[in-house]
């Protein structure tokens, strides 16, 4: 909340957008209020230099049946024509005196008119010329009176119209209350909306920090169904995500330590023993120390185990090769011979050619160790071990049954989670460390292959692990 | 001596400036506007110049009426051929003589001619009308500014 207190006003979302927004509704209402005026004042220009030209032609016209222009006889012509609706008209002679003008104040008779469209048309030239001044259309237009092909005057048109310009800027008024009404109408939704869309951004920044801060818990409420409502859902599932992993976390490390200060106790609490009690007898003694070996070997077991997980978590493992299975699981069987032997539990195996997969040969190793010495150990006496290697299409499969104790259908779930053991009683008892399938899981993982647990009739668990199979050719080609 | 510098400096530029001439008077000089530039409105416009303020005032006026314009979009209506050469002024007529060039004027070139010239010498203090004569020729008999139409004022401009 700080950081968003401290973010200046001018770097803000809501302030560019507004801004933008903005820039661009101004453009477009100035536009509005430009184009169509000046398009219908170009209009009405056109439409009177038409009409005045056409007038002064006819004008022109008349008078050019005269030999030479004098105030009588212009007279006569003029009275003869309708030009009364016109703010002025004026004829000249050749030299620019004025013998006949319609304006009642000012009246140019007898006077030189030096105007410069006057001047033109006595050189010979249609002139036009109009323009909106003063909330009026003044329009002027010259033409030369001409006889036996000289040119004996010039006619000179001026109107004062002020109807049309009352309609341009009557037009004018209503497109700019239009203007303003839209503008302000349209800005207030523009922020309406801003301030919606950037209220959302603004909480899932909150809820990035309240995250950040160590509250997983917090989740986003999802309405509506746009992006930002992605965004949010997106946001949840990656807080649940981090919450879970916290969790595992949190509960891994509380395992490791609880299975680490266990065997230490233990290993403290007889070396106190041995230290505290005088003369203690040697076959105490020795059983004593025999103890504090198998804490330590113990506790060597589970930190290799945790070390093992903790490199695969890390993304560390070894350059992967070709591997044969059946070789690994011979291999790995012949070292568990003697504990099998030493559980009174029978090693049987039917292992095929050609089943090969690539992945480090350490990793299938510990697969196949922690498989078949968990079936050894969770095994009842005289029990049996039965592992199969055989290939099915494109796919590898190990199995490992035994006919011991079994897991119960509750159970199967959870046993490949960290430290997670069914009987933790008897599990301590045989130096488990609830870690051995969980190296499985992710071993197995890590090669696209799937690892599954069932039941077998009439006691007994069994492990089926998949791999996708790899050509021995491919070790060649690579 | 140092000090002195200052006082002595001050006193050389106001004897320089005692000694310069007195700033002229400026005067009103109609022209008609170049073919170019005569798209509407009024054909001729007055352009401020100045003459000495102790010479003779017509023959300076004339002086300065005879001179190129000197906005861009302005010309003399008389070319060097229908220069103006002397004035005599009397009873509120000023009369001009005129080179024999301004005989051949006619029609709106006179009438241009003419109007310039009127609204010129009419400014000046007295006189009331103009006469342009060449020789034996009069070519603008006693007109005075009212006898010329700049703009039209019935549209209000």
């Amino acid at each position: 909340m700080e950081q968003a207190s401290k973010r200046k006003l001018k770097n803000s979302v809501q302030l560019k957008f507004a801004g933008y927004f903005a820039v661009l509704i101004a453009v477009l209402l100035v536009v509005l209020n430009t184009y169509p005026l000046q398009s219908s004042r170009d209009i009405v220009f056109s439409e009177k230099e038409s009409a005045l030209v056409n007038r002064a032609a006819v004008v022109s016209s008349s008078l050019s049946l005269l030999e030479s222009l004098t105030p009588d006889n212009t007279r006569q012509v003029m009275g003869l024509l309708d030009v009364n609706d016109l703010t002025r008209i004026m004829v000249t002679d050749d030299a620019g005196l004025v013998l006949y003008d319609t304006a009642e104040e000012d009246n140019a008779v007898g006077r030189y008119a030096l105007f410069s469209e006057i001047s033109r048309a006595l050189g010979g030239e249609t002139v036009f010329y109009s323009r909106f001044h003063m909330e009026a259309f003044v329009s002027r237009a010259a033409m030369p009176v001409r006889s036996s092909s000289r040119t004996i005057g010039a006619v000179y048109l001026c109107e004062y119209d002020r109807e049309q310009a009352d309609l341009i800027v009557g037009i004018q008024h209503r497109l700019g209350t239009i203007t303003v009404v839209v503008g302000v109408v349209a800005m207030v939704l523009i922020l309406f909306s801003i301030r919606i869309m950037t209220r959302r951004i603004t909480r899932l920044a909150d809820g990035v920090r309240i995250v950040q801060s160590g509250d997983y818990s917090f989740r986003l409420e999802s309405k509506g169904h746009d992006e930002l409502t992605e965004l949010g859902d997106e946001f949840n599932n990656l807080t649940e995500r981090l919450e879970t992993t916290e969790a595992q976390r949190r509960r891994f490390v509380s395992d490791a330590s609880h299975e680490l200060k266990t065997p230490l106790a233990s290993i403290r609490l007889l070396a106190d023993s041995i230290v505290q009690s005088e003369g203690m007898d040697p076959a105490t003694m020795r059983e004593f120390v025999t103890d504090i070996g198998s804490e330590a070997e113990r506790l060597q077991r589970t930190t290799e185990k945790l070390l093992n997980l903790s490199r695969r978590d890390d993304g560390v493992n070894g350059e992967t090769t070709i591997v044969d299975l059946k070789e690994t699981v011979r291999g790995t069987l012949h070292l568990l011979r003697p504990l099998a032997d030493a559980s009174n539990v029978t090693i049987s195996c039917v292992l095929s050619d050609g089943c090969t997969i690539r992945a480090t040969e350490d990793d299938v190793y510990h697969i196949v160790f922690n498989l078949v010495e968990n079936a050894i150990k969770y095994n009842l006496a005289c029990g049996s071990v039965f592992v199969k290697v055989y290939s099915r299409g494109e796919q590898c499969f190990l199995s490992v049954e035994d006919t011991g104790i079994g897991i119960p259908e509750a159970d199967r779930e959870q046993i490949f989670g960290r430290f997670y053991r069914v009987d933790k009683a008897r599990s301590r008892e045989h130096g488990g460390s609830g870690l051995g399938l969980s190296i499985v899981h992710d071993a197995v993982a890590l090669y696209g292959g799937t690892v599954e647990v069932s039941g077998v009739e009439p006691h007994g668990t069994r492990f089926v692990v998949c791999f996708p199979r790899a050509a021995a050719e491919q070790e060649a080609e690579s | 001596m140092k000090r002195m510098l200052p006082l002595l400096l001050a006193l050389a530029f106001l004897l320089c400036a005692a000694c310069a001439q007195t700033p002229g008077e400026t005067v009103e000089i109609y022209r008609v506007r170049t073919e170019q530039s005569r798209t509407n409105g009024e054909l001729v416009r007055a352009e401020t110049m100045e003459i000495p303020a102790d010479a003779d005032l017509i023959q300076a006026v004339i002086d300065a009426f005879n001179a190129p314009a000197r906005a861009q979009d302005l010309e003399n209506p008389l070319s060097s051929s229908a220069a103006l050469i002397s004035g005599m002024f009397e009873d509120g007529t000023l009369t001009l003589e005129a080179k024999p060039g301004y005989c051949v004027l006619t029609g709106m070139e006179l009438a241009q001619a003419n109007a310039c010239v009127v609204l010129t010498f009419s400014a000046l203090p007295g006189v009331a009308r103009v006469t342009v004569r060449s020789g034996d020729r009069v070519l603008c008999s006693a007109m005075t500014p009212d006898s010329l139409v700049l703009t039209d004022t019935s549209t209000g401009d």
